[in-house]
């Protein structure tokens, strides 16, 4: 909403400054986002006489009008209009001038004839004139010179201010805002005039006293022609809203004025009584903008006695709107039910500021305000000839109570406001207090509960006013969550392993995350109103998200990837979403190029990866060979299957390179593990180290194609020699006889120093297990 | 020496000598087994006593003479062809280092963990729930009816399970975290985690991440909630950072506050960040609603609660200093690499 500093101020007695109109508005909860001013552009236009006015030599349509300045002044302008004739009193735009639609105004060459800036028209300004002619002959009688942004009372301040839902229901009203600016600033308001006494004619009937419980119609008789006071045009102008027609711009007006939007039937085209009802199906409207709409059961409708005139509380309709010769008026001033006029506009999606003020909420008492102020406009510009008959059906709807308790305000604000201060905050603020009750103001729509009292209270006083403490008594031992936990040990292993953590949007493309497709989950869960098309599931895999950061940075960078997220991925189960836990890896294995060289990276890299976070998470894990045909979109030999708690569990090893390809990196190692929320692992218990030497032994073998490393080091593992602390391989190669493989066993004891005895006779076990597997010592 | 050769003679071929193989030689020559000095010393007991010890005494001299100018000899030349080596093994020590293979946090992760932090510290325990979330938990038990202007805020994302959104904040966790203590007092929760909203551009992305903060207990006011907030904040950003508090609207606390912290561009004075005001949002916070208590099981006729919901990613863009939202989630790693340093537990 956009609220006037003029306008505020007519309601005020007294107007500071607009920075402490900011702070007020708030200290009120009306955000203040932007300021600006309107009417400076107005501060070159000045007011001129015409001296001279001849026809120009070489075009019949222009005229040369001879204007006298302040200070006399006199300059020569080229004009099309129909008049500007000697001694008329014109608006000169000089060169320089931006008009307020747009077009910045400079020396002119009309047919050979320089001609500098502009004689103005009322549209070219932005208002309306009674006038005979195209310019705009001022009848005022304010020396030559005279700025436009002075007549109109210069430039204003402007506020745009973000209403919350709550606020909307009831403070769209610069009498609504100066009313709660004057309790918290102690002004004195303006005085409000005397209601309306509405007549009893026939002029209305209401079907649906639910839907409106007060519906006023005053007739009115105008004089064609006129137009809106130029204060008023200028007010409307500045709030934005186009100048069209006395009876529209005083509905405009008094919406924001008073919070209360009208609206104004041509009587020639309402055969009455006016009936206020719920449509019918199939019923249609032309609205006044064009758009033709169906109606239905649930839309409140104004109707005739023979056709709908309006959706009520929204946008009246084409055919009974008033125009240039409308001479009667029926003037609309009701209160409607607000949910129901939300829903319809929603529905129709037609968010009219008329929508917006009745949707949200609005004040019943303005409906007997509204009429005298509507009269009041059109009266000062004679536009307005006589008030006729009129009526109002319907009551206003009682007034509300809510608990009231200042010592429940005290402790919700955790303040000392002694019950005087908070009883003169809430009736600053409009409410009456009645013992153990304050009567709500009717216009507060949002109010329910004596928590809304303590809002108003922290309103009238300033939140920041409230002396701030620490709830210490409330502090205990915190406590993390052991599943959330473990993921952030998760994070710091593989970070600290070296790779760079990402973290990717949860939803995907189906094909996407079917590339990666497992089989291990149930169908994806679909995103029913996705920005985008590639966004339209939620993953099922982490990987196809990494692919995706990969795919991202490959195509703008020539660097080695080595990224891992730890995040949700989600899947059906039956009507259930299941939410998992996993940790994805991915490295490129091409070659790193620069100076100083770097180890290659490896599929080792990532198998050692997982060892190494088993390891740091205490997890029960192994890696083996998958049973049965891996995912199809790994290296058949060069993967994993990686087992966490005896259950398969996710695999290791590099993507096929056409899937590679596809993100621009042909060797590429992934590590995909889905572990259950309740892994926590097991505390390492190292005991002491040994104080006894160890002892190497080195065995080169000769061992057969068929035989894995695995295999070997399983079948020592097997025999469960206490003091064989550690195997591994340190050599390979292939020669005449077969493959060469040489292992180190590392023995040693807790208890003693070994003997070549007792180490050869751990060796000769172990030979003698290796045989069964057709391993050798090479000689 | 020999009759003709004196020490001094010998001494200076030592001393000029200009290959080990030189300096080999001469040693045996002089001092070797077979040396000249060695054999004379084995002639000795052919001399009379007198002589013997004359002698004798001489030739010790000229022994150590000769022994320490070849030992000088051989450190002269052993630092020669050492600074020889060391000089053809010279680097280029201003090629690039190779740097450790560690990796970084994702600076969201690292922003979540200081606030966290801060949060454990000021005694909030984590809690947590699930991404899809019910409408119930999401709206409803939040005092959001179907209907409700207020569901126009947030704009969600629905999923193909019907009763079921990708939830728009972190508030549910406050309604199961009530849930969880069934009844028991105080409870001190903050719930970090992803949020949804149908919203793209800079300072909005379809996901982020909040943290949620909630107390309920009795007498709970909020004085609490403006002094918590100040701490939390001004631990997090600073302790000479400017706050203001200001009504709002949030249909799950009554009444609803945000609060504002001076610009970090400005320092309050205005600019185009924040629109001239000085100020910028950071989080919106209230008085737990009643309806929500009672959602929760507890009584609000008894218990009173604040709560809070702040964007991660606004902390984060203040503290990193960068004002489009969207870098932090393009994975670009040549940007991540840029955050190295601050934004975890390490700046002050
Ligand atoms: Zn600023």
């Amino acid at each position: 909403m956009i609220l006037s500093h003029r306008w505020l101020g007519r309601h005020l007695q007294d107007m500071p400054d607009p920075d402490v109109v900011v702070r007020g508005l708030e200290q009120l909860g009306l955000e203040v986002v932007g300021q600006s001013v309107y009417g400076d552009i107005f501060d070159t236009v000045e007011l001129v006489e015409v001296i001279s006015r001849t026809p120009h030599p070489d075009a019949d349509h222009l005229s040369l009008v001879d204007v006298r300045r302040e200070g006399g002044e006199v300059t020569r302008i080229v004009t099309g209009a129909n008049n500007g004739f000697p001694g008329q009193r014109l608006w000169y735009a000089p060169p320089g001038t931006t008009l307020p639609d747009g077009r910045t105004l400079e020396v002119r060459d009309l047919r050979g004839i320089a001609s500098p800036g502009m004689l103005l028209s009322a549209e070219e300004l932005g208002y309306q004139a009674e006038s005979s002619g195209d310019l705009w002959v001022w009848s005022g009688d304010e020396a030559l010179g005279t700025r436009f942004s002075s007549v109109i009372g210069g430039a204003d301040t402007l506020y745009e201010v973000e209403l919350t839902p709550n606020i909307a229901q009831y403070l769209q009203s610069v009498r609504k805002v100066a009313e709660e600016l004057s309790a918290i600033w102690n002004i004195p308001l303006v005085p409000l005039t005397e209601a309306f006494a509405y007549q009893s004619a026939p002029l209305a009937v209401v079907e649906d006293r639910e839907r409106c419980s007060l519906y006023g119609v005053v007739r009115m008789r105008l004089r064609p022609g006129g137009v809106s006071p130029l204060w008023v045009q200028t007010l409307l102008r500045a709030v934005g809203h186009r100048i069209i027609h006395p009876a529209v711009d005083v509905t405009n007006f008094v919406m924001w004025d008073l919070g209360e939007p009208l609206h104004a039937f041509d009587a020639r085209r309402v055969d009455l009584p006016i009936v206020v009802r719920s449509a019918r199906t199939g019923e249609r409207l032309t609205l006044l903008d064009g758009t033709d709409i169906e109606l239905e059961g649930k839309d409140l409708v104004i109707a005739d006695q023979h056709k709908v005139l309006a959706l009520a509380g929204i946008m009246g309709g084409k055919d009974s709107g008033v125009s240039d010769d409308t001479e009667e008026i029926l003037l609309e001033c009701a209160h409607f039910e607000a949910p129901g006029i939300f829903k319809s506009y929603k529905k129709h999606n037609l968010l009219t500021d008329a929508a917006s003020h009745f949707g949200k909420g609005t004040d019943p008492l303005a409906v007997f305000q509204a009429p005298v102020l509507a009269a009041s406009l059109l009266r000062e510009t004679q536009v307005l000839s006589e008030v006729g008959d009129s009526a109002l059906i319907g009551d206003v709807p009682p007034e509300r109570l809510v608990a009231y308790d200042p010592a429940r305000i005290r402790t919700l604000m955790g303040t000392k406001w002694d019950d005087a201060a908070i009883n003169e905050a809430l009736q600053k603020m409009g409410y009456q207090l009645v013992g153990p009750s304050a009567v709500v103001p009717r216009h507060r729509h949002d109010v329910e509960s004596v928590y809304d009292l303590a809002e108003d209270v922290g309103r009238y006083f300033g939140l920041d006013s409230i002396p701030q403490k620490l709830p210490v008594q409330t502090a205990g031992l915190a406590e993390r969550q052991p599943a959330e936990s473990l993921d952030e040990v998760l994070r710091d292993a593989v970070a600290g392993a070296g790779y760079q953590e990402v973290i990717t949007r949860t939803f995907t493309d189906p094909e996407l995350d079917a590339r990666f497709d497992t089989g291990a989950v149930g169908d994806a869960v679909a995103v029913t109103n996705p920005l985008r098309d590639e966004e339209r599931i939620m993953r099922r895999y982490l990987l196809g998200s990494l692919m995706e950061v990969v795919r991202y940075n490959r195509s703008r960078h020539d660097l080695p990837i080595r990224i891992f997220e730890v995040g949700r991925v989600f899947s059906r189960a039956g009507e259930e979403v299941r939410e998992e836990r996993e940790l994805a890896v991915v490295l490129s294995l091409d070659p790193l190029s620069g100076y100083p060289p770097r180890e290659e990276p490896s599929i080792y890299d990532l198998t050692g990866l997982f060892d190494y976070v088993c390891e740091r998470m205490g997890w029960d894990a192994e890696r083996r060979s998958f049973v049965g045909d891996g995912p199809s979109f790994l290296h058949p030999g060069r993967s994993q299957a990686l087992v966490l708690n005896g259950r398969e569990a996710g695999y290791v090893g590099e993507l096929r390179p056409r899937i590679g390809d596809l993100y621009r990196v042909r060797r590429v190692g992934v590590l995909v593990l889905r572990y259950p929320s309740l892994s926590i692992g097991e505390v390492s218990h190292p005991g002491r180290p040994s104080r006894f030497q160890t002892v190497d032994r080195d065995l080169s073998l000769v061992i057969p194609d068929t035989v894995a490393y695995g295999a070997i080091n399983d079948a020592i593992s097997e025999l469960d020699i206490a003091e064989l602390r550690h195997t591994a391989p340190v050599d390979r190669f292939e020669g005449d006889f077969g493959t060469s493989l040489t292992i180190r066993l590392t023995f040693q004891s807790d208890q003693r120093t070994l003997t070549d005895v007792d180490v050869d006779g751990a060796v000769s076990r172990i030979l003698a297990a290796l045989d069964a597997l057709g391993v050798a010592l090479r000689q | 020496m020999t009759e003709s050769t004196s020490l001094t003679s010998v001494l200076e071929a030592i001393a000029s000598a200009d290959s080990e193989a030189a300096l080999q030689d001469l040693r045996l020559k002089w001092v070797g087994k077979k040396g000249w000095i060695t054999q004379q010393m084995k002639e000795l007991g052919t001399l009379s006593p007198e002589e013997r010890r004359t002698r004798g005494a001489e030739l010790n001299e000229w022994r150590q003479s000769v022994l320490e100018a070849l030992g000088e000899r051989e450190a002269v030349m052993r630092d020669a062809a050492e600074r020889r080596t060391l000089a053809s093994e010279s680097l280029d020590m201003t090629l690039p280092g190779r740097r450790p293979a560690v990796g970084l946090l994702h600076p969201l992760t690292r922003m979540r963990r200081r606030i966290e932090d801060v949060l454990v510290r000021l005694g909030f325990s984590l809690a947590y729930g699930p991404q899809v979330e019910s409408e119930w938990y999401n709206f409803e038990a939040l005092n959001i009816p179907a209907d409700h202007p207020a569901r126009d805020m947030q704009d969600s994302f629905f999923v193909d399970v019907p009763g079921l959104v990708l939830r728009t904040h972190t508030s549910p966790v406050q309604i199961r975290a009530m849930e969880q203590h069934q009844g028991r007092l105080p409870v001190k929760v903050m719930a970090p985690g992803m949020t949804y909203r149908r919203d793209d551009d800079a300072t909005h992305v379809p996901m982020f991440q909040q943290v949620e903060g909630l107390v309920v207990d009795a007498g709970i006011s909020l004085a609490d909630l403006t002094g918590t907030l100040t701490a939390m904040v001004r631990e997090l950003l600073g302790p000479d950072v400017g706050t203001r508090f200001r009504p709002s609207y949030f249909p799950f606390t009554e009444p609803s506050v945000e609060m504002d912290v001076t610009c970090a561009v400005c320092q309050g004075s205005g600019c185009r960040v924040c629109k001239h005001t000085g100020w910028v949002e950071i989080l919106g916070s209230g008085i737990v609603h009643p309806t929500v208590l009672k959602n929760g099981g507890y009584n609000p006729e008894r218990v009173s609660g604040f709560a809070f919901g702040m964007g991660i990613e606004r902390v984060a863009m203040r503290i990193f200093g960068i004002d489009d939202l969207r870098l932090l989630y393009q994975n670009d790693l040549r940007y991540l690499e840029r955050f190295q340093s601050g934004g975890g537990l390490d700046i002050q």
